[in-house]
């Protein structure tokens, strides 16, 4: 494979190399930090490779920044998507594919509140729009909207074959949404699996880790509620390290000491260390999860050869957003106590 | 003469009373003041840090939260009248889907994150305080109004 590699994507991985190259250092970050007003903020990042974004805003907002740092990713997805030959298309659909799921869950929140489709579809993620996603408005009842949304759209595969209509209906939407992202999950899975060599070895290890990071998220967060272990359990994606009994046992513990051990046991129990108790409730596990999937990312660059630096890249430049944009909320509240609590990327 | 200096002492003694009162309830509601935007502010970074968790802006978003249009619910939270007239006192139902008492909670997520929990403490907190700082004033009002004019008119 890496021989012919470079035949049909070795431009590609060049040039998504070259994109990682012009990702956000510790410095940029820094000034960023220093920064007093959002149009200071919105200067600097006009200085780094996003360029000049910002050149046709004149009212500023934290929205703004985020929807002008989504559309830079969205045109380096698109270009070498559009560049792409299979299976490396394939490949870049199965990243697409969380963003749709969240676009449909937030559709179907929001058309339950009668709230405007054409507000609603501003409000979804460019990466994860599609055709049919505008015709969910024209479903009046929850049947028309199992078939309207996800039989016709790319979502129908991730349907498991035991989901009736009538199971839609007397389900929440975020357990219809997180039996959708296992399947998705799992199918992606079997997907890098199948195409063997080192794209095989470096996707398997980063979606065993989100499938497992998964898995305790859903436990941690289940804890509280009224949750069945049988729901939990559907929501459980199978792709990753924590055996079949972990499983089992993380759907049917009640308390968050139970929960450790079971991690503890799988090798997990780094998560749950010396989680600070006096940041008002800022730093918790998911942003443990968040430091290993970062670190897990960048070194996924230092094999070549492989499909697995496109979905890193994807990743690490949401993850570079989601900071600029916490940067920007600590500045915009005037608390810039917690302005450093954003994950740092380990690039260097 | 004397009955009248003792009347005047026992003014003085009784508006220096009634100013100390003043002073001690202005010192307790500019606290319950700035109680109450360090638990908005709270709340506040802790729905951006939900956001930053979850992915992204549309896990904690406007298009989640019911509109004059959306199904009808009752309220968990009430403000009432206590036993004394001039006081007023929060009101908390238990949560009821059955009967219409649904947790806002819920709307967002059924799984909510942890920093989205605090966030709903953080804001349990500021409706507190926000009664106890309607309090506050209506005792300030009481004490300026009405004893201090009553007390300055009588001397």
């Amino acid at each position: 494979m890496s021989l012919l590699f470079n035949t049909e994507w070795g431009y590609l991985e060049g040039i998504t190399r070259g994109f990682k190259n012009g990702m956000l250092k510790h410095s940029d970050y820094l000034a960023l930090t220093q920064c007093e007003s959002l149009e200071d903020v919105m200067m600097n990042i006009q200085s780094t490779d996003y360029g000049n974004i910002f050149s046709n805003d004149r009212k500023f907002s934290v929205e703004l920044i985020e929807k002008r740092l989504g559309e830079k990713l969205l045109n380096e997805f698109n270009y070498i998507r559009a560049h792409s030959t299979d299976p490396l298309s394939s490949f870049l659909e199965y990243i697409r594919y969380p963003y749709m799921i969240d676009n449909v869950a937030l559709l179907i929140a929001g058309l339950n509140n009668n709230r405007p489709m054409k507000r609603l579809l501003e409000m979804c993620h460019p990466l994860g729009y599609f055709d049919q996603l505008a015709a969910i408005e024209v479903a009046i009842s929850s049947v028309e909207l199992f078939n309207a949304v996800l039989i016709d759209t790319p979502l129908a595969k991730f349907i498991p074959p035991n989901f009736h209509e009538e199971t839609f209906i007397e389900i929440d939407v975020e357990i219809v949404r997180g039996v959708l992202y296992r399947s998705y999950l799992e199918s992606f899975y079997a997907f890098c699996e199948g195409l063997g060599g080192t794209t095989s070895n470096v996707m398997c290890k980063l979606l065993g880790f989100e499938a497992d990071r998964r898995v305790i998220t859903i436990t941690v967060n289940a804890l509280p509620t009224h949750l069945t272990a049988e729901d939990r359990l559907k929501m459980y994606p199978t792709c990753g390290n924590l055996p079949d009994l972990a499983l089992r046992t993380l759907s049917e513990v009640s308390d968050y000491d139970r929960v450790r051990d079971v991690c503890n046991f799988a090798g997990y129990g780094d998560m749950f260390d010396n989680i600070e108790r006096d940041t008002d409730g800022l730093i918790g596990l998911e942003d443990r999860f968040l430091m290993v999937e970062a670190k897990n990312n960048v070194q996924s660059y230092l094999q070549q050869f492989h499909y697995g630096i496109f979905y890193s890249y994807v990743k690490l430049k949401q993850l570079e957003s989601r900071n600029i944009i916490w940067i920007c909320e600590c500045i915009s509240q005037r608390q810039t106590d917690n302005v450093n609590a954003y994950i740092p990327i380990p690039l260097d | 003469m004397v009955a009248e200096k003792v009347e005047k002492e026992a003014a003085g003694q009784l508006l220096d009373a009634m100013y100390l009162d003043l002073f001690h309830l202005i010192e307790e509601h500019t606290q319950c003041k700035v109680n109450l935007e360090r638990a908005n502010a709270s709340g506040a970074i802790l729905l951006a840090r939900t956001r930053f968790q979850a992915g992204g802006s549309n896990s904690v978003s406007k298009a989640q939260i019911p509109t004059e249009n959306s199904a009808e619910f009752n309220a968990l939270c009430r403000v009432i009248k206590a036993k004394d007239e001039n006081e007023i006192n929060i009101e908390r139902h238990a949560v009821d889907k059955a009967n219409g008492y649904v947790e806002p909670l819920h709307w967002f997520s059924v799984l909510p994150p942890m920093s989205l929990r605090h966030a709903v403490t953080k804001f349990r907190d500021c409706i507190e305080l926000v009664a106890e700082s309607t309090n506050l004033q209506r005792q300030l009002t009481d004490v300026l109004i009405s004893k201090l004019r009553q007390s300055v008119l009588q001397q």
